[in-house]
């Protein structure tokens, strides 16, 4: 912080200065172009014929399916990714083992990839003609069934809560752990009591940010869901009302659009908040 | 030697083929406090974490009240561990963070409190239960360290670098205290330090380490007037290197020593009027003085050497530019492998 301050007091001019002005303007141009007149135009338009048929809209079967078929999926995939987020955080953190650079580079694969391909390699592996499918068949349907919509998303939205606590578990260190160990603590009581409350805030962090990605995939759970009322997820949904070009159907595509980005902004919110606490933390430590 | 509680027997570790330990070997009498004492990197943080039970030792033996506890895993060895950084739990206030290894031993509600806030008066922080670490100064936090390792009344005491995260300042007032501490619950302790002054005052026994290996053990009196080897010599109190040449009055050297080393102590300047009696001593003059008020250094040069002496601050202060009698009473001449105190032909 103060390196900025001091940084501004060089760059800083006495009375107008023209090149701080001009970017403040550039970024809430882009800004607001690119994103909050969009999103604006969106919950314009759902709430253009009043709240009426924006809850009738709501209440059509496709759409509460959709509903449900999201949360379902962002659910499953919440927990799936909170586990082996933890486990795969943990061992990258705990452990000193070969490979391990190539492992965490490995962890960014779904951020850069597109979601599409991979979809196309589950249904490569587990589809009907897929070389996998009879090995998994027998217990899990994976094509074109919940189940796949959700293997998908748990793939787009695997990085960000390791992403989130691997920083935050390697500027804590070892030595908190070492010392509950020596005291007699076992291995579930030293996650419990110490690893966790250390890195609460991250994790919730990352479980937002992983929420808020898996209600919002569309790519991958395109090429995985093909039932429209059973498999679709909202954005799917958004989609199919809004391609159909009828008037009504475009504006329920609106009225669907406008729940997702409720939703979000719930999630955005608990991002925050928990962010908003983690920096607060970490100020007062600062303090020392 | 007969009450000796914690034992290493020709203990040996390596990392990666570098040999971090060899042939450790020493005993501690129950009670006592003992110093590790190296240069860092000299392997001491290793020896004290294999009787923690954090590392495993190749091979050789670590008993603790006669025990071998080689295979006994670290949380059953009945040892309280005070770590470089102390390790505070942050997220938990000094309480919880003292209570923590009787919580973890399942102990009553009761108990736990009554004990905890028995250290904590003994600490001296019973106003400060609710803190948080990150709000307590080092000293503080030393303090919470101490306590926490011995909540569970252990029967050893391991301290890494103790001071290493404090203030010069009041280091010397810890010091005290710890060493207090540490006596009033008898509680058998092994300190890690890289400060020989540190070792020097609040230690029973020191053992020296230098690269893997234990050079000496022994009190600090006697490591200080009998050192075994060159390195001991140098490390424990300052001492100036000569080359072994004839030029000091009332010493002889042989062929094969290598170096002379002496302390400031036995450094002794008189006034040319004085000590008319006197028949071993160089001449030098006096380049600079310095004060310090108990005391005052004086940097002598003689014979082309510099030397360093000591005067008592209420003395009469010799001046610089000054000529004036050096008379060394002992030093120590420094074979190969060996070390051994020369008299003064005039003081034997």
């Amino acid at each position: 912080m103060a390196g900025n301050e001091e940084l501004g007091n060089i760059v800083r001019k006495k009375h107008f200065d023209a090149g701080r002005a001009l970017l403040i303007c550039i970024s809430v141009l882009f800004i607001g172009s690119m994103l909050v007149l969009p999103l604006g135009t969106v919950i314009y338009n759902a709430l253009r014929n009043g709240w009426k048929v924006l809850f009738s809209a709501w209440r059509a079967p496709y759409t509460i399916s959709a509903l449900k078929v999201t949360l379902y999926v962002a659910l499953v995939s919440l927990c799936v990714n909170t586990v082996f987020g933890i486990a795969a955080a943990w061992c990258l953190t705990k452990y000193d083992f070969r490979g391990k650079q190539i492992l965490l580079s490995m962890i960014d694969i779904p951020l850069s990839c597109s979601p599409v391909i991979v979809a196309l390699g589950y249904i490569m592996m587990f589809g009907r003609m897929g070389w996998a499918a009879p090995m998994v068949d027998w217990i899990i349907q994976l094509p074109y069934s919940i189940n796949g919509v959700i293997l998908a998303t748990i793939f787009v939205t695997f990085p960000f809560v390791v992403r989130e606590i691997v920083p935050v578990l390697n500027a804590i260190g070892r030595e908190e752990e070492t010392a509950a160990a020596q005291m007699g603590a076992g291995g579930a009581a030293i996650f419990l009591k110490i690893t966790m409350p250390n890195m609460k805030w991250a994790l919730l962090s990352g479980m937002s940010m992983c929420t808020a990605r898996a209600l919002g995939e569309f790519g991958a759970v395109f090429a995985l869901a093909r039932s429209r009322g059973e498999t679709f997820t909202l954005p799917l949904e958004v989609d199919a009302l809004y391609m159909t070009g009828r008037k009504d159907s475009v504006a329920m595509a609106f009225a669907a659009a406008f729940l997702l980005i409720l939703l979000d902004v719930t999630i955005l919110a608990v991002k925050n908040i928990a962010e908003y606490i983690t920096k607060k933390k970490k100020v007062d430590e600062a303090f020392e | 030697m007969s009450d000796i509680y914690i034992k290493m027997q020709e203990v040996d570790k390596a990392f990666h083929g570098f040999l971090a330990s060899q042939n450790i070997t020493f005993g501690i009498e129950k009670g006592h406090i003992a110093a590790l004492l190296g240069p860092s990197g000299s392997g001491k943080t290793t020896i004290l974490r294999m009787i923690a039970g954090l590392t495993q030792p190749d091979c050789g033996q670590v008993c603790i009240a006669g025990k071998c506890i080689n295979h006994v895993p670290a949380n059953k060895r009945d040892i309280g561990f005070v770590f470089q950084n102390y390790s505070l739990f942050r997220h938990m206030n000094i309480f919880d963070n003292v209570a923590f290894g009787l919580k973890v031993k399942k102990k009553k509600k009761v108990e736990i409190n009554r004990r905890v806030t028995e250290l904590l008066e003994l600490v001296g922080l019973s106003n400060l239960r609710e803190c948080y670490p990150y709000q307590l100064s080092g000293g503080q936090r030393q303090r919470v360290a101490f306590a926490r390792a011995v909540a569970t009344n252990p029967q050893v005491l391991l301290l890494d670098e103790p001071f290493a995260a404090i203030d010069r300042q009041i280091r010397k007032e810890l010091r005290v205290w710890l060493r207090d501490m540490i006596k009033k619950l008898g509680i058998t302790s092994i300190f890690v330090t890289h400060d020989q002054e540190e070792a020097m005052e609040l230690a029973d026994d020191i053992i020296v380490i230098n690269q893997g290996k234990i050079e000496q053990i022994g009190t600090p009196f006697q490591l200080y007037t009998n050192p075994k080897s060159v390195f001991v010599a140098n490390f424990i109190g300052d001492a100036m290197k000569f080359e072994p040449e004839e030029w000091l009055a009332g010493f002889a050297f042989d062929k094969q020593v290598e170096q002379v080393l002496i302390r400031t102590e036995n450094v002794y300047v008189f006034r040319m009027d004085e000590k008319p009696e006197l028949k071993y001593y160089n001449i030098g003059i006096i380049n600079s003085v310095s004060y310090y008020g108990s005391y005052s250094e004086l940097y002598i040069s003689c014979q082309g050497k510099s030397i360093i002496a000591r005067q008592a601050g209420s003395a009469e202060q010799l001046c610089v530019g000054e000529e004036v009698k050096v008379h060394i009473r002992e030093l120590f001449v420094c074979f190969k492998n060996d070390i051994e105190k020369m008299v003064n032909r005039e003081d034997v």
